[in-house]
């Protein structure tokens, strides 16, 4: 029983210590958004930021006639579909009256993009590293370590949908193939050998493929390439 | 007709129009894209679950930050003129203690300016059977555009704003000049004049055609001032 206790106590003091040092919600419910720019992405969810003056957040309904607009855990979004007849579409605001009626209250209208370009990144269990980052080696060889299509870091669309499915490494010029999301041994075995003679050399992920999971169907796309600086930190 | 009636009638005009005093003002941004403009107060709306807009705050060590608790804005100033990125920090009050909510990386990027984001042209064929089809094209970079593009009959320059800035207009263009050679033709419209499209006819690979002068208006009919355009014949 006292050791029980002892689990418990420490349980709320594991739980008190991270409530204050890390961060409080989840990411989904901080909503950040600039007014002034106007571009939506097809086939995602692109959620929503609405406030007007005087009305209560919760007393406001979007809709859309040329997309589909649904509330999720209170946060609206709008999927416009891919479709290069409706490029813009209007968001109408309106209010929530006491009789049970919508009242217009504003529009507004969105230019509807391709969705945006992803790049290969190397993502390890402590860091994201994008095209241009110094990547220690110790950092890459991880066996967590894992080679994978994000958006830009100014982007903040769910990426559970991409999935790496192969890509080429050119280091010390040579080239090598991998499939799915990791570097192959070989990769590795040149890395090595690289840095057993350099301080740092280069790794270039060329045409990685990747797989993109929409509401229809799956799509293959080839994404530009990506170039780190492998840095010997052994 | 009230004030309110007044000021609700005038905000279905445009989602950011502000009116004087007691002026009922409506904010709709995208919240997955987080994109500011250099050199400018670029306005930011920020919305947590369950938390108060008077608890909130936002901190930024390469911008200054002014709040319109007003308005439930945020205005951010990037301070580093060369910087292509920054981190906001989202803090809650709560007890007299300030806690960390969300760390949000922004772009910096230059602010709007319409240019030439494109030439759109129409191809019809006429099949073995006597039938037509017109089939429409868009080239969208303009380091590249064959001179048969520029040829065409019904070929228009595309206006827009660059697709780094998240903003986009319907924008028309009234007219604007084409220098060829060292000979300024004028345009009307957005289609090169007959004597600008013989002078095309001479040109070769890599040769140059300016857009300048580019008389342009907004929806609203006001005025746009463009940025010149430079096209490669490929």
């Amino acid at each position: 029983m006292k050791r029980n206790t002892g689990t418990y106590l420490l349980a709320i003091a594991m739980l008190l210590l991270l409530a204050g040092t890390g961060v409080q919600a989840q990411s989904t419910d901080i909503l950040i958004g600039n007014p002034e720019q106007n571009v939506l992405y097809a086939d995602l969810d692109n959620p929503l930021l609405a406030h007007v003056s005087d009305i209560a957040d919760n007393s406001l309904i979007l809709k859309c006639d040329e997309a589909k607009v649904f509330q999720r855990k209170g946060i609206w979004y709008v999927h416009p579909q891919k479709n290069d007849s409706t490029d813009w579409l209007s968001i109408k605001i309106f209010r929530k009256t006491s009789n049970g009626q919508n009242m217009f209250v504003a529009k507004k209208l969105f230019r509807v993009m391709k969705d945006p370009e992803q790049l290969a990144c190397i993502v390890t269990p402590e860091h994201v590293y994008r095209t241009g980052d110094r990547v220690p080696v110790t950092e890459l060889t991880d066996a967590n370590t894992r080679i994978v299509p994000k958006y830009p870091d100014y982007i903040d669309y769910p990426e559970t949908d991409l999935k790496m499915e192969q890509f080429t490494v050119m280091c010390q010029q040579k080239l090598m193939r991998c499939t799915n999301d990791t570097l192959s041994t070989a990769v590795k075995a040149v890395l090595s050998e690289a840095l057993n003679q350099k301080n740092e050399v280069s790794l270039i992920i060329q045409s990685p493929r990747i797989g993109m999971r929409t509401e229809k169907s799956m799509t293959q796309r080839v994404l530009q390439s990506s170039t780190f600086t492998i840095v010997n930190n052994r | 007709m009230s004030l309110r009636n007044l000021t609700l009638f005038v905000s279905l005009v445009s989602c950011t129009l502000v009116l004087g005093q007691n002026s009922k003002t409506a904010l709709l941004s995208n919240a997955a894209v987080h994109v500011l403009y250099r050199g400018q107060d670029n306005p930011v709306q920020v919305c947590v679950t369950a938390v108060s807009h008077e608890a909130l705050s936002i901190e930024c060590a390469t911008a200054t930050v002014r709040k319109d608790a007003k308005q439930h804005l945020w205005y951010i100033m990037p301070t580093d003129s060369a910087a292509d990125r920054l981190t906001l920090k989202v803090f809650k009050s709560a007890n007299g203690q300030k806690v960390l909510l969300k760390e949000q990386i922004c772009a910096i990027v230059n602010p709007p300016a319409p240019t030439i984001t494109g030439l759109r042209y129409n191809v019809t064929r006429t099949t073995d059977s006597g039938n037509t089809s017109t089939q429409s094209f868009t080239i969208s970079d303009m380091k590249k555009v064959p001179r048969k593009a520029l040829l065409n009959s019904n070929a228009e320059l595309m206006l827009d704003y660059p697709a780094e800035t998240m903003k986009s207009e319907k924008l028309t263009i009234h007219g604007f000049s084409a220098q060829i050679r060292q000979t300024k033709y004028e345009c009307v419209g957005n289609r090169f004049s007959e004597d600008a499209k013989k002078a095309m006819t001479q040109l070769k690979s890599g040769d140059v055609v300016s857009i300048t002068d580019i008389s342009a208006t907004d929806e609203a009919g006001k005025n746009v001032p463009a940025a010149t355009c430079t096209i490669i014949i490929r």
